[in-house]
């Protein structure tokens, strides 16, 4: 097998590849020690300092360039279908547009490693010309993150140790064993074709949103560098300048991210939102959460040089936490939990190693210096001061996040714990803690027993402890904008909170009135008076800072986040599913359970969703998707939604939701079966064929199984057939038409013609058909009595269906009011923080040149 | 006691709440005869698909109910009634795992939530035709 020499393999752009992948890895390496060296130099040996910084600078753009080679060999593989290589095998097709081939790029898991590590290039290359005194810890720090996700692309083994997966390894390097692969010509007879791209990531989010979210992964390790390199420097002070607008820019990108995914599952996904804690979600809203909290430490810090501490935690935490998702998604362990699947390539080993190497160097860093951080008194020394609430918000927030990754967490809290009690105390069963009573015993056993499972309402469990706290940093916003640094201020400051605090409560009131809310449930209410409280007093902040626009980042964004936080209220707790099937009962076995969410709706018979009339009008099949055309009536208004399946022989149905916008409501709907006519007419679908005989002169009735038929007359001609149709029997000796009409025994009428000719003294057929019956009719000969022309019959075959055919679809349809809010509230936000990022880059290069 | 004092107090108080709260809010992976025991608990089990043929479906008659046969990871079997369509992804995630939530019932497992998880059948098959 080795010996055999294959053909058209193009086995130079997977060794370049590699060898890229090898030269960047290398390049990471030395880039890290140089500037290491050079940042060790500093003070010391300030001429070796700078050559080590030069050569760093060299070998980061060797690496950065490499990193673009890899990338660009594995899109060149994947364009122009190198199908010997498993990643374009794996992740795309001939068939894939080309705006698609760049999702297939981040479909497998070394795609979106490398889109990860090219982002980290170019943000080093910013920093290697931006970051001046800090250039070479950061770098060294960032090309330390370099290597270690550089590791995971090497795909080299080490005796039995695979250390990474390289993207460019060959089908046949895969399942060497295969058959097809004792030929050498196996690529042309075989592997002609991909796999294709998962049909549900053939999505135009699908190729901008793991762009953004891997610069909003990439930019959470800028702040972590630079408080890594403050602490190693031992200036507790200047980082903070250019750390905090890449700690805005990064919360913002981040942000986008997260939304785009939100939007994504919103447009093209069908369970119904576009947020449903799935642990891949919370996975990147954690660290989002701290890297907020960080930002509000890192600003009190920089007006009142108090709360260092926690920002170094924070910023740490954040990247920290952004490589535990990505052990988490990336590893496999969420396993059942997620509805989200990554295939696991065997790393989950060395992905732990590196968490916890990284870890122990982030917070290890941060240990060895605790006692040196300065800390000039604490946060809570005046409780009517701006830095008191900021610092309560950030603690909020983090608690916020505490919990999320905790219940994210269950799977490994599984692995751990229930791996811990079986190793020191053996297996477990129900009754091992049955002396700590009913409760306790049963958490417990839980816990320890590796049996935790996700709760079961998984929205109640979170909303439980997020409304409140989202209740709170509502509050805060406000609280804190409002309220000034340092000083116990009395009076008038309260006097403003309480007077908007008092305002806010007449529209919440209202839209609590004027929604639909069936429970009497307060904390709704409270909830909408926190969003009306911190738009109210963010706004009255805004207005009354108007002239100094661009330093109104911050409200600009609170406004933006609660306008959110209000949208995903009123959307979430007013969703309804509207598509009620009230037609059947169960008895009262089912009366709790019955959901009954899914109205069937046969073609062009109405029924109600909610206030509209809807019909199923048919579809229309553009391959591979086949578009539900229904019609949605109102009184006067109507509008037809276009939910779209395809039906993939491999897959299954997969189904893509159409939604209505309003400006005050979304109607989503998808479906969920649907009629697959390409097996309709499949052969086991079909009764036996039907011979019979008809006197050409018409009149004749036959009684099929689900149809009766009857020929009216055969007639000369086929002025029905197509043009093309009409073509090939231009020169025909004869050409005659059987007219039919039939019944269904549903009732239906329709009529059937089949054309017999002859041309060249050859037979053709144009076979009748009817697409909703079934029913096809075929000439199969003509019988002339040579005595009397006019006596004429002919013999035919009927095929049918075993039953009449039914088009129909399964709906779903859901109601979301005021959603559009969500995306609007979103908005606000990102155009807050473009204008904090601006106020905090002049506000650096004001402190960089005084300093120069 | 100080300020700072009390508010690590409470953050981490909050702490041991949220980790309590989570375990409590928490299902159970069980097999179908811990169910059967506890007819009255909500239960997670995970299982495999098994007679396929007998699996009911007919939205023509009714849309929202869907009964399927499981094996759990201990071997058992039981009937599984969900009031529910018939998940758009079920034929394609049908070969990987099930995970079902509800409780037992008089003969079957009352079913209110089940989980597919996307497995990468896609994948395996094509690779499993070249196999051959």
């Amino acid at each position: 097998m080795k010996d055999i020499s294959y053909i058209g393999e193009h086995l130079w752009a997977g060794n370049l590849g590699h060898f890229l992948i090898i030269t960047a890895f290398i390049s990471a390496i030395l880039s890290s020690v140089g500037y290491f060296l050079s940042a060790q130099n500093e003070l010391k040996n300030p001429e070796q300092s700078k050559s080590w910084l030069s050569f760093s600078r060299k070998s980061f753009w060797i690496h950065a360039i490499s990193v673009l080679g890899v990338f660009g060999m594995l899109f060149i593989i994947i364009y122009f279908h190198f199908f010997e290589y498993n990643y374009a095998y794996s992740h795309s097709s001939t068939t894939l547009p080309v705006h698609y081939i760049v999702s297939s790029f981040w479909e497998g898991q070394e795609g979106s490693f490398l889109l990860w590590m090219l982002w980290h290039s170019v943000i080093g290359l910013v920093l290697m010309y931006s970051a001046k005194q800090w250039e070479s810890r950061t770098l060294s720090i960032l090309s330390l993150i370099q290597i270690i996700l550089g590791s995971m692309l090497i795909g080299v083994y080490i005796g039995e140790l695979k250390i990474g997966s390289s993207p460019f390894i060959l089908v046949r390097e895969t399942m060497a064993n295969a058959p097809i692969f004792q030929n050498p010509n196996y690529l042309k007879l075989y592997l002609t074709n991909g796999n294709g791209l998962n049909p549900l990531l053939q999505n135009f989010w699908m190729t901008i949103h793991p762009p953004v979210l891997f610069l909003g992964f990439a930019t959470t390790a800028v702040p972590f560098s630079f408080a890594l390199a403050s602490l190693w420097k031992k200036d507790y002070q200047s980082w903070i300048y250019p750390a905090l607008p890449w700690t805005i820019f990064n919360i913002c990108i981040l942000g986008i991210g997260i939304m785009m995914g939100g939007m994504w599952a919103y447009e093209s996904l069908n369970f119904g939102g576009y947020w449903a804690w799935d642990p891949v979600e919370n996975a990147s809203l954690v660290p989002w959460l701290v890297m907020v909290a960080g930002l509000h430490t890192l600003i009190i810090f920089k007006n009142t040089q108090k709360a260092l501490f926690s920002t170094y935690l924070l910023l740490i935490s954040g990247f920290f936490l952004i490589l535990y998702a990505t052990f988490l998604t990336r590893s496999g362990i969420l396993g059942e939990s997620s509805v989200h699947s990554f295939t696991d390539l065997g790393l989950s080993g060395q992905l732990l190693i590196l968490l916890i190497g990284l870890g122990v160097v982030g917070y290890g860093i941060f240990f060895l210096r605790r006692k040196e951080i300065p800390a000039k008194g604490k946060v809570d020394e005046q409780i009517a001061s701006r830095e008191f609430w900021l610092y309560t918000g950030a603690m909020i927030l983090f608690v916020s996040a505490f919990q999320i990754i905790t219940s994210t967490s269950i799977p490994v809290i599984n692995k751990v714990f229930g791996g811990l009690y079986e190793l020191l105390a053996g297996p477990i069963d129900p009754k091992s803690f049955e002396w700590a009573g009913d409760g306790v015993g049963n958490a417990l056993y839980k816990f320890f027993g590796g049996k935790l499972a996700p709760p079961k309402d998984v929205h109640a469990h979170y909303h439980k402890f997020q409304i409140p706290l989202a209740i709170l940093i509502l509050a805060l916003t406000v609280v804190a904008q409002i309220i000034k640094y340092k000083k116990d201020q009395g009076g008038k400051v309260f006097k403003r909170l309480y007077t908007w605090a008092a305002i806010a409560i007449i529209p919440s009131i209202a839209v609590f009135y004027f929604s639909e809310y069936q429970a009497n449930q307060w904390i709704f209410l409270l909830y909408l008076w926190a969003c009306f409280f911190s738009i109210l007093g963010n706004g009255s902040v805004f207005v009354s800072m108007f002239k100094n626009i661009k330093k109104q980042g911050a409200s600009i964004t609170h406004i933006g986040f609660a306008v959110m936080l209000f949208g995903v209220l009123i959307s979430s707790a007013n969703k309804k599913v509207i598509s009620i099937n009230n037609k059947y009962t169960y008895g009262d076995k089912f009366q709790e359970k019955d959901t009954r969410e899914n109205l069937y709706l046969k073609k062009n018979v109405s029924d109600t969703i909610g206030k509209h009339i809807v019909t199923y009008l048919g579809d229309t099949v553009a391959e591979p998707n086949h578009y539900y055309k229904i019609k949605f009536q109102n009184g006067s208004e109507s509008f037809v939604l276009q939910p779209n399946a395809q039906l993939n022989p491999k897959m299954g149905l997969i189904s893509n939701p159409d939604t209505k916008h309003y400006l005050h409501k979304d109607i989503f709907t998808y479906v969920s079966q649907v009629t697959d006519k390409s097996k309709v007419d499949q052969e086991e679908n079909q009764l036996p064929p039907k011979e019979f005989l008809m006197n050409a002169a018409g009149g004749d009735t036959l009684l099929l199984k689900n149809n009766i038929i009857t020929l009216t007359k055969m007639e000369p001609g086929a002025a029905h057939l197509s043009k093309e149709e009409q073509k090939v029997l231009e020169n025909a000796q004869a050409a005659l038409t059987a007219n039919f009409n039939c019944t269904s025994t549903e009732g239906r009428s329709y009529s059937i013609k089949a054309v017999y000719a002859v041309v060249d003294n050859k037979e053709f057929r144009f076979d009748g058909y009817d697409e909703e019956s079934g029913l096809r009719i075929s000439v199969n000969r003509l019988n002339i009595d040579p005595n009397d022309p006019t006596k004429a019959s002919a013999n035919f075959t009927a095929f049918e269906r075993k039953e009449a055919f039914v088009d129909y679809v399964i709906l779903k349809a859901i109601e979301f009011p005021w959603i559009q809010l969500v995306w609007w509230g979103s908005m606000i936000m990102m155009i807050g923080f473009y204008f904090s990022i601006m106020h905090r880059y002049r506000e650096t290069l004001r402190f960089e040149s005084k300093n120069e | 006691m100080k300020k700072s004092a009390i508010i690590l107090l409470l953050l981490v108080g909050i702490g041991v709440f949220v980790v309590m709260s989570s375990v409590q809010d928490a299902s159970t992976y069980e097999s179908f005869q811990v169910a059967a025991e506890n007819p009255e608990k909500d239960y997670h089990i995970v299982g495999k698909l098994v007679f396929p043929e007998r699996m009911v479906y007919d939205p023509k008659v009714d849309a929202n109910y869907f009964e399927f046969w499981l094996q759990d990871q201990k071997g058992a079997v039981s009937k599984v009634v969900l009031h529910q369509g018939k998940p758009v992804d079920f034929d394609r995630n049908a070969q990987a795992q099930i995970v079902v939530v509800g409780n037992m019932s008089d003969g079957f497992f009352d079913a209110d939530q089940m989980l597919t998880k996307c497995p990468s059948k896609y994948e395996d098959e094509k690779k499993a035709n070249l196999k051959k």
